[in-house]
């Protein structure tokens, strides 16, 4: 196996990159510098009518003057700027977790919770289980459950053990399990 | 998806992109409070004018232009969905002959036996852009489905993937995503309670 193999599996799956977007806009920009350096040959050489666009806009400029409106809107392209620095420079989101009873198994985090949220379900005395948060660091699960009491607080135990004992062969780090809040009608 | 090359080629044109305007930003702050002397007062482009009018200018202007462009669509094709199509050669190939596995076809029985073999929904394959000898499984986990079972089940396809493909030529990664969305319908019920 090549080491080329070896090394797209060690990776983890990431989400689509913010830049990979960003890389079209300015691809779509090239493209429309084309059109509009074409369309200016075309009349200055009297193909076209019409003003060439960029020899407007340069002249367009003169005069101009560091007024307030100016640096607002300088101000406003430095924040874009800074904004696609950390856009570029920030990796891409991970989104799955590897199991830890198969190398090459992945699960998002509302995959680990649905799978929580099932064994915790089919536990003795809850009556429903829901997911109430689902990260790569976390998984939450509200139960409701039959009893009250010290009987309720073994249930909740008893479910504790069973969302455990799910999700974390597949790379859950921390499962969590409390009693739904009743909601007020 | 694309290839790394694609995403660190946008990265890096993202970064420049942002540093440049950041750079006219600092350069209007410095026309304003003028701190190193150089810039100041209003902008004067007649020094352009000479360039702007001359007869060499259109066509200069038109080459970078569309040399630009060209390099536009170079990078749009980049960003094109990357299908999973061609053959990955085996070890077993000899001067005799070649022997070949077809990719797409490999993806999908791949994925079909997956679907049969764990409580998984919409099982799709595809190779990785940066390594095609990887096919990529992907799956919503079913509702009420069991760890045990999703475990084995990808232990089984692996060990089946193995023994296919004894030399390694193909190696298989699992992604589960969450239940799929139930379809909604647009059919409701009233129910009128009296009391």
């Amino acid at each position: 196996m090549s080491t080329r193999t070896e090394r797209a599996l060690a990776r983890p799956p990431v989400a689509r990159h913010r830049a990979a977007a960003i890389g079209v806009v300015i691809a779509l920009t090239l493209v429309g510098v084309a059109v509009v350096a074409v369309r200016d040959l075309a009349v200055s050489q009297g193909w076209a009518a019409g003003e060439p666009w960029l020899g407007a806009g340069v002249r367009a400029l003169d005069g101009l003057e560091p007024t307030p409106g100016v640096l607002t809107v300088a101000t406003g392209i430095g924040a874009a700027g800074l904004l696609l620095v950390l856009a570029g420079l920030l990796p891409a989101g991970r989104r799955h977790v590897r199991a830890t009873d198969a190398e090459h198994l992945w699960s998002s985090p509302s995959a680990l919770a649905e799978v929580a949220r099932s064994a915790v379900d089919r536990s003795q005395g809850v009556v429903a289980a829901r997911v109430a948060r689902a990260s790569r660091g976390r998984v939450l699960i509200d139960v409701a459950t039959r009893d009250e009491g010290s009987a309720a607080a073994g249930t909740l135990q008893q479910a504790r053990g069973l969302a455990d004992g799910a999700a974390t062969p597949l790379g859950a780090r921390r499962v969590e399990v409390r009693a739904a809040e009743e909601e007020s009608a | 998806m694309t290839t790394r090359r694609t995403r660190g080629t946008d990265r890096f044109a993202t970064v420049a992109l942002g540093l440049a305007l950041v750079a006219v930003a600092l350069l209007a702050w410095e026309w304003r409070l003028d701190l190193t002397g150089r810039l100041g007062g209003s902008l004067d482009t007649d020094a352009a004018d000479p360039v702007l009018d001359s007869a060499w200018w259109p066509w200069a202007w038109a080459g970078v232009g569309v040399a630009l462009g060209v390099v536009g669509l170079v990078r749009l094709l980049a960003h094109r969905p990357r299908l999973t199509r061609g053959t990955s050669r085996l070890a077993a190939s000899d001067p005799t002959g070649r022997l070949e596995v077809d990719r797409s076809s490999l993806a999908s029985t791949l994925a079909e036996r997956w679907g049969e073999l764990a409580p998984v929904t919409g099982a799709r394959g595809r190779v990785l852009p940066d390594a095609p000898d990887v096919v990529e499984l992907t799956a919503n986990v079913e509702v009420e489905a069991d760890a045990e079972a999703l475990v084995h089940a990808a232990a089984q396809v692996e060990r089946e993937v193995a023994e296919a493909f004894p030399e390694g030529a193909v190696r298989v990664r699992f992604l589960l995503s969450g239940p799929a969305r139930q379809p909604r319908t647009r059919r409701t019920t009233d129910i009128a309670v009296q009391e």
